[in-house]
């Protein structure tokens, strides 16, 4: 890396934190309150783009590149999936589970989950899940900062990826509230334009689409077929389905994702929001992909493909714009492994700790129990990312089909079916991680050629399905709970043109008026 | 015989007559009409706190509401309360004891600040209680259907068919 990439880096930095200085000396406190009350005021573009920066992790950097360079253009149906995802994701739960989750007074994905499936059990068992899996995605994260930071500074991985961890644990107990404010729109944008200029530079480099197409071609035609490699994966339905499923209904599972439901101000709001996110990821999301196949040309002796992006821009673009995209790069990835190990440790402390072990805790043991596993989950991710660290992309291809497997019925049926119940919910998710992590880990997708996320996703529907009809007379589902999900659904004979102007957070005073209206009679 | 109450309500933003019109400009045509008002309860807290930032703690001050029906909080934007005279039967009675409301209002605030500064730090929150004030809500009949409105931000949402 030159010094000037270095210096661009650096610079970026210094502006982010001179924005945030200002804006803390000149608020004196009060930019403070209005950041607190004023962020679930942000438009749907903000929305949406803040969402997409966060969302895209170090695996498009990193995964997805290599998936690419790997495999050519069978990697798009990982992109294809990935693409309509979060509008997906909307429609299916996002309306109704903002209502109810505000309806039943949740704070997180875990609580939510258990208000509408009432067990302890629910809250245990999901808890436990996703801080495992969680810490699985935060792994992935630190390994893609390690790699970037050592390609950036020249400096040893163990000693760069010591960095990363440092930097993104300071971020996390310090506060990334800079970032938050000020940042993650211009990041996002940046993302955009710097994973599009790389891929536009590619194309300029192989003289355009056909010129590369036939390239890669003449080096190895099988790249250009939706097999991948030596048409590995010819026929495999079962494993193409589980790709363009992982991170479209994989969505749905995941309790970091669903919890951006709960914090949606209005159907309208909402619906612009996922627009928005989607126009993004038609752009953004298969330039990875495209740049890693591209990179089979660019760098043929490439030795670790998940490099392919990093490298690809440090060959092609100016210095000064590779040190503005990769520290755009690096702070997506911070970004995201800082929001993951926030929602481990909210996990451990509210829906495990305090609900569990402490119900008094105060708030300051709750901070100590939320930092101790936040740095437990940080050192064993860097002992792991240190001795043998596994590719990006295995790592997130693990952790997404395990989590959308054990969660993607228990979200989209407490919202759609009134008959999913406690027992059903229950089974599911445990027959649902269960399946995706053996069949990974037992080698069945070669065997059966059907992809765990696929198979996990079937067996815990089929499980919610079956358990929730046997299980009807011994644990219906409670009168509340079904009476929520009613107003959730029904909107009365008003007009659909209301139902853009109604607002969420009203849903409580809505009922509750409702039921005083119809208790008072009509005399008032 | 009607009974008179004085009540802390919060200042409105939004007349009757405005929120008719503004639900009036969608109808294309459909009647509309305003039925009544109803004072929905809230226990009022304000919470100090402290943030880290890298630059010392930053003192902050906050509202936080907690819903006198269904015991739900949120922090709230600053208002202003006025002493009004209602008449009783158009005030919902809180059911939330100030305790549980101190709790709720507690959990709130902190889960707040940690999802919306995005750090995991003390935040030293101290609340104080204000008491319960009331917000008023504009019901308006269109067609066979009711429609709420705030009248402190002039958001709107459609009452269950069940009540209509």
């Amino acid at each position: 890396m030159s010094g000037t990439v270095i210096l661009f880096l650096v610079l970026y930095y210094v502006v982010v934190l001179g924005i945030g200085y200002w804006a803390l000396r000149r608020g004196a406190g009060k930019d403070l309150e209005g950041y607190l009350l004023g962020g679930r005021q942000v438009g749907p573009i903000t929305t949406a783009l803040t969402m997409q920066s966060t969302a895209m992790s170090g695996y498009m950097f990193l995964g997805a590149g290599g998936l690419g360079f790997a495999q050519g253009y069978w990697a798009l149906w990982y992109a294809a999936g990935d693409i309509g995802g979060g509008l997906l994701n909307l429609s299916v739960i996002g309306r109704r589970m903002r209502k109810l989750s505000q309806m039943m007074g949740a704070l997180t994905a875990i609580e939510y989950l258990e208000k509408r499936y009432p067990s302890p059990a629910i809250r245990l068992v999901a808890g436990t899940l996703t801080i495992f899996l969680l810490g699985f995605y935060v792994l992935a994260q630190l390994i893609a900062g390690g790699k970037g930071m050592a390609l950036v500074t020249g400096i040893s991985y163990p000693l760069a990826l010591a960095i990363a961890v440092g930097i993104i644990l300071i971020y996390t107990f310090m506060g990334g509230y800079l970032a938050v404010a000020y940042t993650d729109f211009f990041q996002s944008l940046v993302m955009l334009v710097g994973v599009m200029w790389i891929m536009i530079a590619a194309l300029s480099e192989l003289g355009g689409f056909t010129a590369a197409n036939v390239a890669i071609g003449e080096l190895d035609p099988t790249l250009l077929s939706v097999w991948g490699r030596g048409l590995g994966f010819e026929g495999q339905w079962g494993v193409v389905a589980g790709a363009l499923l992982i991170f479209s209904v994989g969505y749905m599972g995941w309790p970091h994702v669903v919890t951006r439901h709960m914090a949606m101000s209005s159907p309208a709001t909402a619906r612009r929001a996922g627009f928005w996110a989607t126009i993004w990821s038609l752009f953004f999301v298969p330039a990875p992909y495209l740049v890693g196949i591209f990179a089979i040309l660019i760098l043929p002796g490439l030795d670790d493909p998940e490099m392919a992006i990093f490298q690809v821009a440090e060959q092609l673009l100016p210095a000064a714009v590779t040190g503005l995209v990769m520290a755009a790069i690096m702070a997506a990835i911070m970004s995201t492994a800082d929001s993951l190990l926030l929602q481990t440790g909210s996990i451990a402390s509210r829906d495990i700790y305090e609900r569990f072990i402490n119900p008094r805790a105060s708030e300051r043991q709750m901070v100590m129990v939320s930092r101790g596993l936040v740095l437990a989950v940080a050192l064993v991710g860097y002992a792991i990312a240190l001795v043998e660290p596994p590719t990006v992309f295995s790592i997130v291809i693990f952790a997404t089909s395990v989590l959308g497997s054990a969660f993607l019925p228990a979200y989209v049926c407490a919202v759609w079916w009134k008959k999913a119940n406690t027992p059903g919910a229950l089974a599911s998710m445990i027959v649902g991680a269960s399946v995706a992590f053996i069949w990974q880990y037992a080698g069945l997708v070669e065997t059966t050629q059907m992809h765990p996320m696929l198979t996990g996703v079937m067996s815990s529907t089929i499980t919610m399905i079956v358990v929730s009809l046997a299980t009807q007379k011994i644990s219906p589902v409670p009168r509340h709970v079904l009476d929520a999900m009613n107003v959730s659904a029904a909107v009365g004979p008003i007009p659909a043109r209301y139902l853009d102007a109604t607002e969420f957070g009203l849903a409580n005073e809505a009922a509750a008026i409702a039921n005083g209206l119809e208790e008072g009679g009509q005399n008032g | 015989m009607v009974k008179e109450k004085l009540l802390t309500v919060i200042r409105e933003q939004v007349d009757s007559a405005t929120a008719l019109q503004n639900i009036a400009g969608m109808t294309g045509g459909v009647s509309v009409v305003v039925e009544r008002s109803v004072l929905y309860p809230y226990i009022r807290f304000t919470a100090s706190c402290s943030v880290p930032t890298m630059i010392g703690r930053k003192a902050i001050s906050v509202d936080c509401l907690v819903d006198g029906i269904n015991g739900l909080g949120a922090t709230a934007d600053p208002f202003s309360t006025e002493r009004t005279v209602i008449c009783d039967e158009v005030r919902l009675q809180s059911k939330i004891t100030n305790e549980a409301a101190q709790r709720i209002a507690q959990r709130t605030v902190t889960h707040q600040l940690g999802r919306q500064f995005r750090m995991i730090a003390p935040f030293d929150v101290q609340l104080e209680a204000a008491g319960t004030i009331y917000k008023r809500f504009w019901i308006i009949r269109i067609g066979g259907g009711r429609i709420m409105t705030d009248s402190v931000t002039g958001n709107m949402h459609t009452l269950s068919a069940t009540a209509a």
